[in-house]
């Protein structure tokens, strides 16, 4: 069926694409307004209007989760705002709708710009002035960026699955082979020593494998962790040099058993730089590891600390099987193992460097692999930790004064994403009790979660937000107190609240 | 040196737990998290901290029925436990009492006098 008006023909696909949509047009000209307004509107989607960045983000923020608009036509230019940072504010909460970036000639190149900051697509304004009856080149244009969005939600929601899945796995692994390891350390330290031999041998055989298990479990849990962005450092100052020495007795176990000597070089002086110390352990364990495993009986690995300018620096350098020039630049990715004779038999998971680089990277450092590829010459890692800032002059710390190790950005960081949570959880209440206003089970449900915002704020200091709380507590108390079911105007009240809440998020975002 | 008192921190918002944790181990007490009720109970009878510090309302079982339940106990007659709430409700505080919370600390409250409050009960 081909749907019919004054203006336009609309072919079926169209139609039920932008049937029902709903779109909201941010411009501050009123007469482009209603232009795109014109065009979209036949063909069946609900449209909005916004003339500035702040009637845009309040328009925004009232539809939340699944009820957020489908499409977004962003001027570039806004009284208030630009067009650019409007977009990455909308962004940080809403992943799902459609933006496409509306300009004139001049802010072709943001514009282009915009969609790698999450813009699905842009339009130039000439161009709608010229198509004065076919808009199919303009509709079409906005097809492509509902495909394009869809994509990304697409893919976003697969890496979801796909890092849930890992993850998920990976527990469902650790936990049982950690009860095991365990129960096997109970019948070895139960201190009666009654097991013969061949018992205790066979025990030492089943935590040595199981060891392996867990080693390689737990690889895929950081991957899993680091792919799903989840990677957090807990970082301290601390002298890097006990971190090396910890990691290489531990190694010089395992080096002495198969011949192979460890030579260690520390500076006198501490070096200290602000990082996950378990961590860099991790690091330095995993190159000292490979560098053990790659290395023939009888060589020699290397571990050096430095102080540089502003950076620590450290170098694992082994006489091993070396690396070819080619596999060095496959090095750090996914699954990389050094092919071929030498390295048959070594158990990993390929993850090890890409977590290790990871690792490095989050603190601010870099490293790279030197290798010539030659067997016995070996290969050199050599990686960079930022050193701890010289500022850090503390005398004498005053009681009860807010410690330095409350990362505040962090809290900051996790307030606004529960916050976030709070807010839909508490639109949703709402919606419910606008039908069912004396149902006190959600009232005091609302009120729990009210309790906790509110909480949280007044821990991260977001005072706005606490005493915006603190009027919905009164509210919902009051009702619970005296049993009296909310009333319209209660209702009304919540509702702004709640959107004023959500503003001041926006705003703190 | 005797060991520092070591102190159970319960709260199902994670802000809450790790504000916290952070401000009492810089502070030099040790520390141990849970996230709701049952929790608690099982931490507190495993690890016999020195003071408990748990929220109100959380899931799966709120802190008013795991103070009741921990208060059964005969080693966990004496234990301060102290409330961390948002609320000011006069009665919800009494409630919190009744259960056998021995104080309560405003959510709100800057983190020295939290800090301070804390550490009355400690001696």
């Amino acid at each position: 069926m081909i749907v019919r008006n004054t203006h336009q023909y609309i072919d079926p696909e169209t139609a039920a694409m932008f049937k029902d949509k709903t779109v909201l047009i941010v411009d501050d000209s009123e007469t482009i307004r209603s232009y795109l307004m014109g065009v979209i509107a036949p063909l069946g989607a609900i449209t909005d209007g916004a003339a500035t960045g702040e009637e845009a983000l309040a328009k925004c923020g009232q539809r939340t989760g699944d009820a957020v608009y489908d499409l977004i036509l962003l001027d570039l230019i806004l009284p208030d705002a630009d067009g650019i940072e409007l977009l990455q504010h909308i962004r940080q909460t809403n992943t799902r709708s459609t933006i496409v970036m509306v300009t004139g000639h001049g802010g072709i190149k943001s514009a282009i710009s915009a969609t790698r900051l999450g813009a699905d697509g842009y339009l130039l304004k000439q161009d709608l002035a010229a198509t004065t009856r076919d808009h199919s080149e303009f509709i079409y244009a906005l097809e492509q960026a509902f495909e394009h969005r869809a994509g990304v939600v697409a893919k976003q929601q697969l890496e979801e699955m796909r890092a849930e899945f890992y993850s998920m796995v990976t527990h469902d692994l650790r936990n049982p082979a950690s009860i095991v390891y365990t129960a096997l350390n109970m019948i070895t330290d139960d201190g009666t020593d009654n097991l013969t031999i061949q018992q205790k041998q066979c025990i030492t055989f089943a935590m040595e494998g199981l060891g392996k298990m867990m080693h390689l479990i737990n690889d895929y849990l950081d991957y899993a962790k680091i792919d799903a962005g989840y990677l957090k450092l807990d970082p301290s100052d601390v002298d890097l040099r006990i971190i090396v020495e910890a990691s290489t007795q531990l190694a010089s176990l395992q080096t002495q058993s198969k011949g192979q000597t460890l030579t260690v070089e520390l500076p006198d002086e501490p070096v200290v730089a602000n990082a996950d110390a378990e961590r860099i352990k991790q690091v330095l364990d995993n190159l000292l590891s490979n560098a053990h495993k790659y290395t023939p009986e009888g060589g020699h690995i290397f571990v050096t600390l430095a102080a540089e300018a502003d950076s620590a620096l450290f170098r694992v350098q082994d006489t091993g099987v070396g690396i070819t020039p080619s596999q060095l630049s496959a090095l750090f990715t996914k699954y990389h193992r050094i092919p071929g004779e030498s390295t048959r038999g070594i158990v990993g998971t390929g993850l090890g460097l890409l977590i290790v680089k990871e690792i490095v990277e989050a603190h601010g450092g870099t490293i790279r692999a030197e290798s010539e590829g030659v067997r016995g010459k070996g290969t050199t890692f050599i990686f960079t930790i930022p050193l701890a800032g010289v500022a850090n002059n503390k005398t004498s710390p005053a009681p009860y004064n807010a410690p330095s190790d409350i990362d505040e950005a962090e809290l900051q960081q996790i307030f606004l994403q529960e916050a976030g949570e709070q807010i839909a959880a508490l639109h949703d209440l709402f919606r419910h009790l606008i039908d069912q206003p004396a149902d006190d089970d959600v009232i005091r449900h609302a009120q729990r979660v009210v309790h906790t915002l509110k909480g949280n704020a007044g821990a991260v200091q977001v005072t706005e937000i606490y005493s915006l709380a603190a009027e919905m507590d009164y509210i919902l108390t009051q009702s619970l107190k005296t049993g009296t079911p909310l009333n319209l105007s209660d209702m009304e009240e919540l509702v702004q609240l709640l959107d004023q809440i959500n503003m001041v998020l926006t705003v703190h975002k | 040196m005797a060991t520092p008192p070591l102190i159970l921190v319960v709260d199902d918002s994670p802000i809450q737990c790790k504000l916290y944790s952070s401000l009492l181990k810089s502070n030099g007490y040790q520390v141990i998290t849970g996230s709701n009720g049952r929790q608690a109970i099982d931490l507190a009878l495993e690890h016999r901290p020195d003071l408990i510090l748990m929220d109100i309302t959380m899931p799966e079982m709120d802190g008013i029925a795991a103070t009741r339940e921990l208060r059964t106990h005969p080693d966990m007659q004496h234990i301060p436990i102290i409330a961390i709430t948002a609320t000011t409700d006069p009665e919800d505080l009494e409630r919190a009492r009744d259960a056998g919370y021995s104080d309560a600390v405003d959510k709100a409250a800057d983190r020295g006098t939290a800090l301070a409050q804390i550490q009355q009960w400690l001696g």
